[in-house]
């Protein structure tokens, strides 16, 4: 016994011990995987039939007037299974029959587990809660997401649930989104772009004022375009006055927005940009002459191009071929 | 006597220093492995799990998704081409264009693309030009504006992917295989990191699986299963340990440095600006990855790449000891080309984490690891049968190679299965756990054998291109060795978008080096 100890202490049997010690652990923890799976897919047909009925039950009972009044008790349902249940009928139902199942989830408390889990020390734990809330739009989990977008320590769960709370419509005004995310200072990126661009329907004229805060010209080009998406052609000659900006990504961003709104007037400022002297900023305006069909642009694009810029020749080809269309494909014939 | 008697002593030294340099770098495999599988584990506890419905966000503002050019290099590929071009132009992306690179074929699998797009010439000009063959044509369809055909000169790999990347003008291009099979939301989930980028990122590497089993049709996966054959099981569970282990752990900690050329999405800027996948390594894919280390960390520049351990894309894989020998022996030689080619790197704290542990990593991996484990099979019995060793030290070596290996490869498929779930049912589940211990006996040793054939390939400088026998995938030729043209700078740079502006106004070293590289 005691040569076997000696044996097993030493380096050599040290390494025989931790290998069969860790091969012995892992195998334990994939057997256990494996029994889970297993008992997963025996339970699955079962859980299909029982997903149908609790699905049947809860469509008879948002028919009913006083539905609030027969609500089942949470805790006798498997709360998973109820999250899947619920998740699966809320992308078939619209309108009032819509409105009525968020109640029952409300009335459940389906959020209140996902709330509670708002305080997990995980961030990633943190943004699985938000999701769910973001599938049960209640005033409870959007009051908790706003809360989340401004409080969170977290840059990147922040960011998270002003997404979630844009997929919902129900962002704060853009004011407050630039001081949540802390913008001011920060570097900007294609999501933060993708937020104000949700924001413009409802805030078009927050944005208009922000637009002309001097100490937010670092968001401004996102700002300026962002109106782009308000759908609204009283901004037009709002994103007009930007096009005059000294920052040429003010100006790009003002072009970006006209086509974006699509007006056909916006030609008497667009086509003297094309003679900007920045070279993204003409790419911009080539790109927005040829959307809108500026036909008055076609001499300036001509001449671009002999543009020194490779980008800004291309897009101006490519805006002259959607202004004048010539056959893109020729016959097979011709081309042998 | 006594001198014979000396020679017997310094063989039997001679005989234990190797027993013991084997012991310690297979013992230094198995902690890196381990180190590995716990980083991954720690990084998958605490990762923001991507989006599960991006599509939602990205379909309401589909221009915020950055353009992708699908680059899918093809030689020979008659039989399968026209699904793999239908199933990438049917990949869920709001804006991506698909440039297949016909180089050379020998077979029809140009005629097979004219028919089935009713491809016709068009003029289209080459932003920069990274290939050294000769483009004889450019062609698209009328019906697909999202599809160009560029036939050109046979040149291999490489070459077919510069052509693709000097056409390309979108910011993002994603380098293919043409017979991988990707996943409809692979490239968005691929793509999802440049979201939130702050203008770092260079290139994104996803998880790739092994096809074989699966029901494939029209160039999509339609079931997912297991083949009945244990040496594409076997590399199964080798995937996942490569892509769930290795790779999350690398690039987690800074340090990837193989993108695989199966499915790797790169910033079109900067493939140009160190002139694109070399020509004369068989191991592009590696060499490409660590000269864009190399570069920008010469350049001082922050730079990023990032791995997204979800499936992103599907390959076959060798069913035949032949193609395994192939492929591996490939894989072993672009590793030493690689090493070789940047062994100034190795242990250079110049070039951060990836010189200092990266490479030497590598050397451990590639160089030493191959021939010394596999010496240890030959010496540590034979000094057991000298009786210059324990029985417990040959035990010791055993239970490092076979039962520590063992453990690694099902803490790796415990990992998957907690996190992923990819594997299709419990039997299958089972029968991977199995694979990874029977791998142990014969496909190990087996490898290592393979890998040594690398060493000789790499040492006579072979440049012939020995295929993996695939469906409708036969072999590829030599090109001579030719470096890529310098790139230049201007072409190197994207058509500048709206938060790039941002970003070079706001950090103004990189604006600087933009002027740099322009001025230059």
């Amino acid at each position: 016994m005691s040569t076997l100890l000696a044996i097993l202490t030493g380096p050599a049997g040290l390494a025989i011990v931790a290998s069969i010690v860790f091969a012995s652990v892992n195998g334990m923890i994939m057997g256990l995987l494996y029994l889970r799976r297993r008992s997963a897919e025996r339970k699955a047909a079962r859980e299909k039939i029982s997903d149908i009925a609790i699905s049947r039950q809860l469509i008879t009972l948002i028919q009913q007037d006083d539905f609030a009044q027969n609500i089942p008790p949470l805790a006798a349902l498997d709360q998973q299974q109820l999250h899947r249940v619920f998740v699966d009928l809320m992308r078939l139902l619209r309108g009032e029959e819509y409105e009525r199942l968020l109640k029952v989830a409300d009335l459940m408390g389906l959020p209140d587990v996902a709330v509670a889990q708002l305080d997990n020390s995980l961030s990633a734990r943190r943004v699985d809660a938000l999701r769910v809330l973001e599938q049960f739009p209640v005033p409870r989990a959007i009051e908790a997401l706003v809360e989340r977008m401004g409080n969170d320590p977290d840059e990147s769960v922040r960011l998270e649930a002003a997404a979630a709370l844009a997929r919902i419509d129900h962002l704060p005004p853009p004011h407050d989104i630039i001081e949540m995310l802390g913008l001011r200072h920060r570097q900007l990126n294609r999501l933060h772009e993708a937020i104000f661009r949700t924001s413009a329907l409802k805030y078009a004229h927050d944005l208009v004022v922000l637009t002309l805060d001097v100490s937010l010209v670092h968001v401004r080009p996102l700002l300026v375009e962002a109106l782009g998406w308000s759908r609204d052609f009283s901004m037009l000659p709002v994103i007009a006055e930007h096009a005059e900006s000294t920052d040429p990504e003010t100006r790009s961003a003002a072009l970006r927005a006209a086509r974006e709104l699509g007006h056909p007037g916006i030609e008497d400022w667009v086509v003297p940009m094309l003679r900007d002297p920045v070279e993204h900023v003409r790419a911009q305006a080539a790109r927005t002459a040829g959307k809108l069909n500026l036909r008055g642009a076609i001499p300036l694009l001509t001449e671009m191009a002999d543009d020194p810029s490779w980008w800004v020749r291309k897009r101006a080809i490519d805006a002259l071929e959607r202004i004048t269309p010539r056959q893109p494909f020729p016959a097979k014939d011709d081309a042998a | 006597m006594n001198a014979a008697t000396n020679v017997v002593t310094a063989g039997q030294y001679l005989i234990l220093a190797l027993a013991w340099i084997s012991f310690v770098v297979v013992l230094a495999r198995n902690a890196i492995s381990l180190v590995q599988l716990l980083t991954a584990a720690w990084v998958f506890a605490r990762r923001i799990k991507p989006a599960p419905r991006s599509i939602d966000l990205w379909s309401r503002y589909e221009d915020l998704a950055p353009p992708v050019t699908v680059i899918a290099p093809a030689f020979n590929e008659e039989l399968s081409i026209v699904n793999s071009v239908q199933a990438l132009l049917q990949l869920e992306y709001p804006e991506h264009e698909v440039i297949v690179v016909n180089d050379g074929s020998k077979d029809a699998t140009m005629e097979r693309l004219i028919d089935a797009f009713d491809l016709r010439p068009v003029e289209r000009q080459q932003l920069v030009t990274l290939q050294t063959t000769r483009v004889r044509g450019v062609y698209a369809s009328p019906w697909h504006s999202n599809l160009l055909v560029v036939d050109k000169d046979n040149g291999r790999k490489a070459d077919a992917i510069n052509a693709g990347i000097g056409f390309a003008v979108t910011p993002l291009v994603c380098v293919i295989d043409a017979d991988s099979i990707i996943e409809s939301d692979g490239l968005l989930r691929a793509v999802e990191p440049f979201m939130t980028d702050n203008g770092d990122l260079v290139a994104v590497g996803g998880a790739i699986r092994i096809v074989n089993g699966s029901t494939v049709e029209g160039g999509h996966i339609t079931r997912i299963g297991l083949s009945e054959r244990w040496l594409p099981r076997i590399q199964v569970g080798e995937y996942m340990r490569a892509f769930l282990t290795a790779r999350i752990a690398n690039a987690h900690l800074g340090i990837l440095l193989l993108i695989s050329g199966a499915f790797g999405v790169f910033k079109r800027s900067a493939l140009i600006e160190i002139g694109g996948y070399r020509h004369d390594t068989v191991g592009e894919d590696l060499e490409v990855v660590v000269r864009l280390h190399r570069h920008l960390r010469e350049q001082r520049r922050p730079y990023r790449f990032e791995f997204v351990p979800e499936v992103v894309c599907w390959t076959e894989a060798p069913e035949s000891l032949d193609g395994l020998r192939n492929q591996r022996s490939r894989w072993e030689q672009g590793a030493l080309e690689t090493l070789v080619r940047h062994a100034r790197m190795v242990g250079n704290p110049r070039y951060g984490r990836v010189g200092t542990v990266a490479m030497p990593l590598m050397l451990i991996e590639d160089v030493l690891g191959p021939p010394l484990e596999l010496l240890g099979y030959l010496v540590i019995p034979i000094c057991y049968f000298m009786g210059i060793l324990g029985s417990t030290f040959a035990i010791a070596f055993l239970c490092l190679s076979f039962v520590f290996a063992t453990g690694i490869s099902i803490g790796t498929l415990a990992l998957e299965e907690r996190q992923l779930r990819r594997t299709p049912n419990a039997a299958d589940l089972g029968r991977i756990a199995l694979a990874a211990i029977i791998e142990n006996f014969g496909y190990r040793q087996a490898n290592l054998v393979y890998r040594l054939r690398g060493y000789w390939k790499f040492m006579r400088k072979e440049r012939t291109w020995a295929a993996v026998p695939r469906l409708g995938f036969t072999t590829d030729q030599a090109a001579p060795g030719t470096l890529p043209p310098a790139a230049d700078p201007h072409a190197a740079q994207d058509e500048p978008t709206p938060y790039e502006h941002h970003l070079a106004a706001n950090a103004p070293a990189d604006a600087e080096w933009r002027a740099r590289g322009a001025a230059a």
